[in-house]
């Protein structure tokens, strides 16, 4: 199908003459009347009724010129894609932490669709051990996670750093300070406390193996304590939830705070003097570009955490 | 552009190769380089990574590759449109089917076919059954025909016929002249009938193959499998050289009874059926060529 000359069978239908579409086409009206008759030996039909006095499209010749309009349109789409680098039919693979995705991606992801509305995205879920697997397998594009070793093999672009907080019931009893600190990731301010004090509380922890926990951990063996540890689940809304629900303390990072979807009624506290800032990074394969499609999302999500709070 | 230009672009990469697209596009390789030339000069992106053999496609290449695909699928239903528009009478038809159905249905389809359908040109790919929704997405053929348990969710799938799978006895063997042949029936014999009866299967990983397996278990008996043939034909032939009996699709079984063929047997107490059914790719165009073959299939079988 010859698209650059669908305009000479709109102009004989439009005119329907051959002898006024020619002239308006500014091309001889023998070679306009061939044009159209290997065009129609092409496809074995005629696209025109031809009678002595009008000539008018068959229905054949109808859905020639619909066809034609719509393959121009599937042609334009396909040199923007070309064009764009294939970021608008592309596929952006991205594993990260089940509880991460709302608020660390929602608002670029938002952006991403309406600049590349025919681009995939698909989400992994998983805790950071299995992600950094399916990194190094190819499995997904990049990872976003908490900085957690200096392997040479991954690439990491840095986000944002946050804070552990304690969560604790609106009642839990507390030594607490009145110096009150402002979080770095939503400006907001929580009153802090000195983890020592919670040397004897019973705590609630995520699951072992995960970068939480051992960030938890990490920052009580800092206050001199090992944390009795009374309840374990795999879910961080959960945890949270019993903390707010009385069962004990427990530790959450303050971006999970920043956006908790749910109206809680748990109180949060900043541990003193703890300089255990988690660093949330883009994570890649060294060596392994990233496809088109990912890399412009990249790009977009460290804008978004470049220029001011996201959530 | 013309649509000529997206089939060069469709060939190269199929093919991975200018030469071997420039064979099957009847054109020289020279000039459909220059042609593919032209195309990147027209879009200032290079489609194709020319470094290597076989070459490869640029990630350009490929979404421009796929949106060709389209494009030419687009043209080839409104071609196939066109002329049931206008009633011409003509064309093509392009089927895909395992090499047996070719072999044994068809003969007796095509006749009814042509009669009907004046002027179409018929091509067949005949292929193992799992290639044949491939062709059928990758639109090489407009129809195929397989039976109903392999599809992929890109494929409408309309209902065909069913076949029998009877137990072919060799002509030499002695219960063919024990069993009654009665006028319009199949006689019921059971497996263990065959005794020693040497025995031959298609090979492991065909669906006949686990029909049979199926079958032995649900009757307890196995037969002497002597011969593991790779093609159903080769099996048939085996069945009429007098060697060995075998499962053989209703499909193949000859119209008439002729002497010197091979006795066709249901098998006693047990339904071995399947049915088969008709693929095209889902949102394409299904000529009044290609209704009319099913209808006929449907009609004859």
């Amino acid at each position: 199908m010859d698209l650059k000359h669908l305009g000479y069978i709109t102009e004989i239908a439009n005119t329907g003459s051959f002898s006024e579409a020619a002239k308006n086409l500014y091309i001889s009206q023998p070679s306009l009347s061939q044009y159209v008759q290997r065009l129609e030996s092409k496809y074995g039909v005629s696209l025109f009724n031809r009678t002595r006095s009008h000539i008018t499209l068959t229905d054949a010749g109808r859905l020639y010129i619909r066809t034609g309009a719509a393959l121009l349109d599937m042609e334009q789409k396909i040199t923007d894609s070309v064009l764009s680098g294939g970021v608008n039919d592309g596929k952006v693979v991205i594993g990260i932490s089940p509880y991460r995705d709302c608020y660390i991606l929602a608002k670029a992801l938002k952006l991403f669709d309406s600049l590349y509305p025919r681009a995939r995205i698909r989400l992994f879920e998983h805790r950071n051990s299995i992600l950094e697997d399916m990194l190094t397998k190819g499995d997904i594009d990049m990872m976003i996670g908490p900085h957690t070793n200096d392997s040479p093999a991954f690439i990491r672009t840095k986000l944002f750093s946050e804070r552990m907080l304690i969560a604790v019931a609106p009642n839990y009893w507390f030594f607490h300070e009145n110096d009150v600190r402002t979080c770095s990731i939503d400006g907001k301010r929580y009153p802090s406390i000195n983890l020592e004090d919670l040397s004897s509380a019973r705590f609630i922890m995520l699951s072992a193996g995960t970068v939480l926990r051992s960030k938890a951990e990490d920052l009580c063996r800092r206050a001199g304590f090992t944390p009795r540890v009374i309840l374990e689940s795999k879910d961080i809304g959960a945890v949270h939830a019993m903390a707010a629900a009385g069962i004990g303390v427990t530790f959450v990072p303050e971006s999970f705070v920043a956006c908790h979807p749910l109206k809680s009624d748990a109180e949060y506290y900043l541990p003193m003097d703890c300089d255990l800032d988690m660093e949330m990074s883009i994570i890649r394969c060294a060596g392994r570009p990233l496809p088109p499609a990912a890399a412009e999302f990249a790009r977009i999500l460290l804008s978004q955490w470049e220029t001011g709070a996201p959530l | 552009m013309n649509t000529k230009q997206y089939q060069y672009v469709v060939a190269v990469s199929e093919t991975r190769s200018f030469v071997k697209a420039a064979r099957q596009l009847n054109v020289a390789p020279s000039y459909l380089s220059k042609q593919i030339q032209l195309i990147e000069n027209e879009l200032g992106r290079s489609l194709f990574d020319r470094s290597h053999v076989p070459l490869s496609l640029s990630p350009e290449g490929e979404i421009f590759a796929a949106g060709a695909w389209e494009i030419l699928n687009a043209e080839r239903r409104m071609a196939l449109e066109m002329r049931d528009i206008e009633n011409v009478p003509g064309g093509t038809l392009r089927i895909a089917l395992s090499a047996y159905r070719s072999a044994y249905m068809l003969p007796k389809i095509l006749p009814i076919f042509y009669r009907k359908c004046k002027g179409v040109r018929v091509e067949l790919t005949e292929v193992p059954v799992e290639q044949v929704n491939n062709l059928v997405v990758s639109g090489k053929v407009d129809i195929g025909i397989a039976p109903d348990s392999y599809h992929t969710p890109d494929i409408t799938r309309i209902a065909g016929p069913e076949e029998e799978i009877l137990l072919a006895v060799p002509v030499s063997h002695p219960i063919n002249a024990r069993i009654q042949a009665q006028p319009n029936e199949l006689p019921a014999i059971s497996l263990t009938a065959l005794g020693d009866t040497p025995f031959s299967l298609l090979e492991n990983g065909t669906s006949l193959y686990a029909m049979a397996m199926n079958l032995f278990g649900l009757t307890g008996y196995t037969p002497r499998t002597t011969i593991e043939a790779r093609s159903l034909e080769s099996v048939y032939s085996l069945v009429i050289a007098d060697l060995c009996a075998a499962l053989i699709p209703s499909t193949m079984m000859p119209g008439t009874n002729k002497p010197g063929l091979p006795h066709f047997y249901r098998i006693e107490d047990v339904s071995l059926k399947r049915s088969l059914c008709f693929l095209y790719r889902k949102n394409s165009y299904l000529s009044k060529a290609a209704r009319a073959l099913i209808e006929i299939v449907n009609d004859n079988y």
